[in-house]
């Protein structure tokens, strides 16, 4: 029954092939193709409450997988390395994703797939799972925005932001290094809870695919960012910034995910 | 919508733009990347610490050898190797790449012309090296365009075989034509997807369109998008063509109802103004400036210290203490001059800052040649300098530890240890430079021990000299060598045994030598000896001659002197009423980290300091011989003138005498005044000079020449000065035209009177040399400024300077050609205005014309709108532009000063006045 429950979980907790269905649910992908721009099904309220209420049920499926299982099943582990590599593989795919809700999706995968490694090396993976995921929530915000003003939010199409809507530029750069963990986000303290807490079950499974994904994030978010935020604007779209209210409200979510970092510090590590 | 049509390929297209383009490969900048590195290799002049392997052989051939062993190549995939085994030659790689890609020969030259025009600032260095003669690393490391489209070519090559292989097709020449002739609306629609130019929102329909590969789909895709993107422009351009409306007072109401025509009217006027809307604000812009110009030339104006003196204020000028000077036309020394004659007692005099002397110069301690003259000028003599006091001692510690640090930093492992080592030093030398330039600057001065004074060789040595010259230098190997290679010193041996073995080497005696017969030296030592003298120390007959037909370009005979000499003082009009003393004044920049610091130095002497030049001039018009000779031709120059020369710190506004020490003693009792005005004038200036650069917080021109000195030391800074940028005219006429005017520093001013230049070679002089040179610059600041990215090189904040012969943006980039932003620009608005140079010749018309006639290049520069040219005659009162293919009469009346007809001169002038003046041929 354990290893049922594993896999049901890793339909949560995305675990490659499993994780096509989250990935599509996320993407707004239904039966008969993409989701049109506007359904309330793809909007970002529905993304957000996706990728927060996922991982807990993900977890729920562990504990209880867990429960079951007898001492040196070695489930644990297999599912670790099993999540530490899809994590990777998801990442490496950021690097080609153009399409903000592909983009968004991809970092979903690779990011909860590490709790796996934390499943897997006796880290309590609650804390983890909801940083990595609560970290997603300004970009799907802000990737909605784009979806609004452009039809699209997608890389290439409309670089030069910076220059045309600074407001939306400036906290599209904070979404982004949150989303890919740089430090002082959620995600960063979610990751070094994943690394520091399981190193000392195994150093190889535990640091390889934590280092490796964060690095391909981090490349990605570059590439992201610079064919969104910088480059010439395009002469022939119209550009209209964030209203105040907006933007406040906005940089008061990036604040509060800023003091939920703090939080998880204290609490994690 | 434009779609792409098939005879845009090889005519503006390369196949792999066509790739890039069509499916978002990278081909072009890759290859880009790949040449760049090539060319950085082979081009290097000196900076590379591990030098590129087989250069003598020629660009492709040394590229070839370095790329049959490329394994970052091969692991990708790309094996050049089959393909350059079957090469030898440029040319055949070109044949062979073109015909595998099917391009027809017919096409070649304009495939050729996309390729150069893809990085056109490596493309230019390699045809300017190609074409430059004694080019000393052209000569050394041959390269030409043959050699860099072949490079280019073959480079391609794998690349669109690779881009083949990845998307199952084939992109040779033909396929191209067929796929657009063919699938018209595919094309299209991924040349929006990849450039980059979609409407976003059809973003993913077309991507999704594309990849299933429908023909049918995707024709209907692209016609609705066609029709959509259409609108969508059509919205837009309504938009603001109501707003255009609206701006130029024609009601929304009226432009709605057909009847007014209005809004047809305003269409045709924006599609008619669009080819020529550049051009037209630029006329704007000359109007305006040339308006203002002849305002202030008319106006009646006086200096300061005349208004003092016609006031009573203060006495006028003492007789015998003017003080002449001959400054470069450069803009910057407008404002010098103007402030000089402010403070009274000087006149000044403006001409070309080489002082027609073209010259190729050998600084002390440099083995080359640097011409010090304009481009279009080629020196014939050669000029010397030497030092006239031995230096006590060797080289200082200072010396050997910047020499040694630097070797360090330049070899291929050291580094790694030096930063351990040394890299303190540096941390300090960054500390001081950042934070404390003025005073660091100071104290690494007093560490160094400075240049020792020299003296230029500006005579032509006899023959019976030059040959005492090479039998001394010669002597002094054999010397050299005996000690090294027999361990014989000097004071063991005679000067007729070092005669001999001179003479032996060079095959005018016979062994065996005194030498040998005194030291017991065997045939064979003695043979060997001889041989090392003629292979290592080049004592050899045709070295002796190459040495004495070098020798005979060094220095310029009296008669050239005298000629040089009387050609800039009748070219200026200063043929009579020298001051005693006459200052040469040159010009140079200073300024630290700084690639472009050529470019603020001054054109005339070739991107040079001009002090070499003014040193010069200044040594040929003092000398006794030149001044009989030139007093033969009735320009007396008084005894008792002395001519100094003196560099212009153009950063600082500073000013420095030099040749001090050949001064006549009598003579030193004035220099202290004027080191005191020049260093007045200085400050004045460079109060100026703050407010255009933006300097706050200066409250006097005390404080202005700290802040400018802090500019031309701080090597963070940017923009030391505006160089050249602002200018707008040339004005080639008599300083009392321009005498108190400020041109702000705008203006080149070319002393001329017209009335000595009666057959008018002069002012053909003037045109054909320093109006071209300044010509140059004024379109060089002008294309600079209205597209800076292309035209320009961008900001400097990213250059780097390569291999010491240009600079790229970032690591890898095409070499940048033209002038910085920041020489050009004052953040977001041009600082330089963009017009054509307005040159003003007092003179008339009749006489202009006339002289026009004879210089061809300027009159096709001024018959083809490059030059705006504009005759002013005061005699009559009378200015005349010629625009459009006419002269037009200009409004212009000079207004009498006050208490004085204009006509009237100064007591001192009234001679020149009485010359006749010359009717035009």
């Amino acid at each position: 029954m354990a290893p049922i429950l594993l896999l049901m979980a890793g339909l949560f907790l995305p675990l490659y092939p499993l994780s096509a269905l989250p990935n599509a649910l996320i993407q707004g992908q239904a039966r008969g193709g993409a989701l049109p721009v506007g359904d309330w099904r793809r909007g970002p309220a529905v993304k957000a409450a996706m990728i927060l209420v996922f991982p807990l049920i993900g977890l729920g499926l562990i504990a209880l997988a867990m429960e079951q299982a007898s001492e040196g099943d070695g489930w644990a582990t297999l599912f670790a390395i099993w999540g530490g590599l899809t994590s990777v593989l998801y990442a490496f795919r950021l690097l080609s994703a153009k399409d903000g809700e592909i983009w968004i999706s991809h970092l979903y995968s690779s990011a909860l797939a590490l709790v796996w490694i934390g499943v897997g090396s006796g880290v309590s993976p609650l804390l983890p799972a909801i940083g990595l995921s609560v970290s997603l929530i300004p970009l799907i915000f802000l990737l909605d925005h784009l979806t609004q003003r452009f039809g699209i939010a997608r890389s290439g199409l409309y670089p030069g932001l910076c220059c045309r809507l600074p407001w939306l530029a400036h906290l599209f750069v904070l979404a982004v290094l949150s989303a890919i963990a740089v430090p002082f986000s959620p995600s960063f303290f979610a990751l070094a809870a994943l690394a520091f807490g399981g190193v000392a079950a195994d150093t190889v499974v535990v640091l390889l695919p934590i280092c490796l994904s964060w690095l391909l994030w981090t490349w990605a978010g570059v590439n992201l960012l610079s064919g969104i935020v910088w480059g010439v604007p395009r002469e022939d779209l119209s550009y209209r910034d964030l209203e105040p209210r907006q933007a406040l409200g906005l940089g008061g979510g990036l604040i509060a995910l800023g003091l939920f970092g703090i939080l998880l510090v204290e609490v994690a590590l | 919508m434009k779609r792409l049509a098939a005879a845009e390929i090889g005519t503006r297209w390369t196949l792999y733009d066509l790739i890039d383009q069509l499916h978002g490969e990278r081909i072009g900048a890759t290859l880009n990347e790949w040449l760049i590195k090539g060319c950085l290799d082979f081009l290097d002049e000196g900076q590379s610490a591990w030098r590129m392997p087989g250069r003598r052989q020629g660009l492709f051939q040394s590229w070839c050898q370095i790329a049959r062993r490329n394994r970052r190549w091969r692991l990708r995939g790309l094996d050049l190797g089959p393909t350059l085994e079957r090469v030898e030659q440029p040319e055949a790689a070109i044949d062979l790449v073109m015909t595998r890609l099917a391009i027809p020969e017919r096409l070649w030259m304009d495939y050729f012309a996309v390729e150069l025009s893809k990085l056109h600032g490596w493309a230019g260095f390699v045809r300017w090296r190609a074409q430059a003669r004694d080019y000393y690393w052209q000569e050394r490391n041959p390269a030409d365009l043959v050699d860099f489209i072949a490079i280019r070519l073959i480079l391609s090559l794998p690349l669109i075989e690779e881009a083949e292989r990845r998307h199952r097709r084939d992109f040779l020449y033909p396929d191209w034509v067929r796929c657009m002739s063919e699938r018209p609306h595919e094309c299209l629609l991924r040349r929006e997807l990849h450039s980059g130019a979609i409407l976003p929102d059809y973003a993913h329909r077309v991507e999704v369109a594309l990849d299933g590969g429908d023909t049918k789909g995707i024709e209907t895709l692209c016609l609705d998008y066609e029709r959509e993107k259409t609108a969508r422009e059509a919205a837009s351009r309504a938009l603001r063509l109501r707003e255009l409306c609206e701006l130029a007072g024609i009601p929304r109401a009226e432009l709605a109802t057909q009847r007014s025509g209005a809004l047809r009217q305003m269409i045709e006027a924006v599609h008619g103004l669009r080819a020529r809307e550049g051009f037209l604000w630029m006329q704007a812009l000359e109007r305006t400036y040339i308006r203002h110009l002849l305002d202030r030339l008319a106006a009646p104006r006086e200096t300061p210290a005349e208004a003092l003196a016609r006031t009573g204020t203060a006495a006028p000028g003492i007789a015998g203490s003017k003080v002449q000077a001959l400054f470069c036309i450069d803009v910057r020394s407008e404002r010098l001059r103007r402030q000089l004659e402010g403070l009274g007692h000087y006149e000044t005099f403006g001409v070309a800052g080489f002082f027609g002397v073209p010259v190729n110069f050998i600084e002390l301690g440099k083995g080359h040649e640097s011409a010090r003259c304009p481009a279009i000028v080629t020196p014939r003599n050669v000029v010397l300098e030497m030092p006239h006091e031995h230096a006590p001692h060797g080289p200082s510690l200072f010396h050997l530890a910047t020499e040694v640090v630097h070797d360090l930093k330049c070899t291929a492992l050291a580094p790694y240890i030096t930063v351990e080592a040394v890299g303190l030093l540096f941390g300090f030398d960054m500390v001081g430079k950042t934070l404390a330039p003025t005073l660091y600057h100071r104290w690494r001065k007093r560490l160094d021990n400075g240049r020792p004074p020299t003296r230029l060789m500006i005579d032509k040595l006899s023959e019976e000299d030059a040959r005492d010259l090479i039998a001394s230098l010669h002597d002094e190997l054999v010397v050299r060598a005996l000690d090294r290679q027999l361990g014989i010193k000097r004071e063991a041996v005679t000067t007729g045994m070092i005669q001999e073995l001179r003479e032996i080497a060079l095959g005018r005696a016979a062994a065996p030598s005194q030498l040998a017969r005194r030291f017991d030296l065997d045939s064979a030592t003695e043979t060997v000896f001889i041989t090392r003298l003629r292979l290592e120390y080049r004592l050899t007959p045709d070295q002796a001659r190459l040495q004495l037909e070098q020798l005979a370009r060094i220095g310029f005979r009296i008669e050239r002197q005298a000629l040089l000499v009387r050609n800039t003082l009748t070219t200026i009009g200063l043929a009579e009423d020298f001051a005693r003393t006459i200052l040469v004044v040159g010009h140079g920049s200073r300024s630290q980290n700084n690639p472009y610091e050529s470019a603020l130095d001054c054109g005339a002497c070739g991107g040079d300091k001009g002090l070499v030049n003014a040193r010069l001039f200044a040594a040929m018009a003092n000398r006794r011989e030149v001044r009989e000779r030139l007093a033969g031709q009735g320009i007396r120059i008084p005894e008792d003138t002395w001519f100094i020369p003196a560099l212009h710190d153009t950063t600082t506004d500073e000013i420095q005498l030099h040749d001090l020490d050949q001064l006549p003693p009598g003579r030193l009792t004035q220099l202290t005044r004027i080191q005191e005005d020049l260093a007045a004038a200085g400050r004045l200036c460079a109060r100026e000079r703050c407010a255009a650069l933006g300097e706050t917080g200066i409250d006097s021109p005390e404080a202005a020449a700290r802040r400018v000195k802090r500019n031309a030391l701080d090597w963070t800074q940017v923009r030391p000065e505006w160089g050249l940028s602002g200018n707008a005219s040339f004005i080639i006429g008599h300083r009392d035209l321009t005498r108190a005017v400020d041109l702000a520093g705008r203006a080149f001013l070319h002393s001329y009177d017209h009335r000595r230049d009666a057959s008018g070679a002069s002012l053909e002089a003037i045109l054909s040399g320093p109006l071209i040179v300044a010509q140059w610059i004024n379109l060089e600041h002008y294309f600079s400024v209205v597209d800076n990215a292309v035209f320009g090189s961008g900001s400097k904040v990213y250059h780097n300077v390569v291999g010491r012969f240009g600079v790229m943006t970032g690591n890898v980039s095409d070499l940048r050609t033209g002038l910085p932003a920041q020489t050009l620009r004052q953040g977001e608005r041009p600082y330089h205005q963009p017009m054509r140079l307005i040159t003003v010749i007092e003179a008339p018309l009749p006489f202009v014309q006339g002289v026009l006639s004879r210089v061809f290049k300027v009159r096709e520069l001024v018959e083809n709108g490059w030059i705006r040219l504009l005759v002013i005659d005061r005699a009559e009162g009378a200015a005349h532009l010629f625009e459009q293919g006419t002269w037009m009469a200009q409004p212009w009346t000079p207004r009498p000063e006050n208490g004085r007809s204009a006509a009237v001169e100064p007591a001192r002038r009234a001679r020149k006045r009485q010359v006749p003046v010359e009717t035009p041929s």
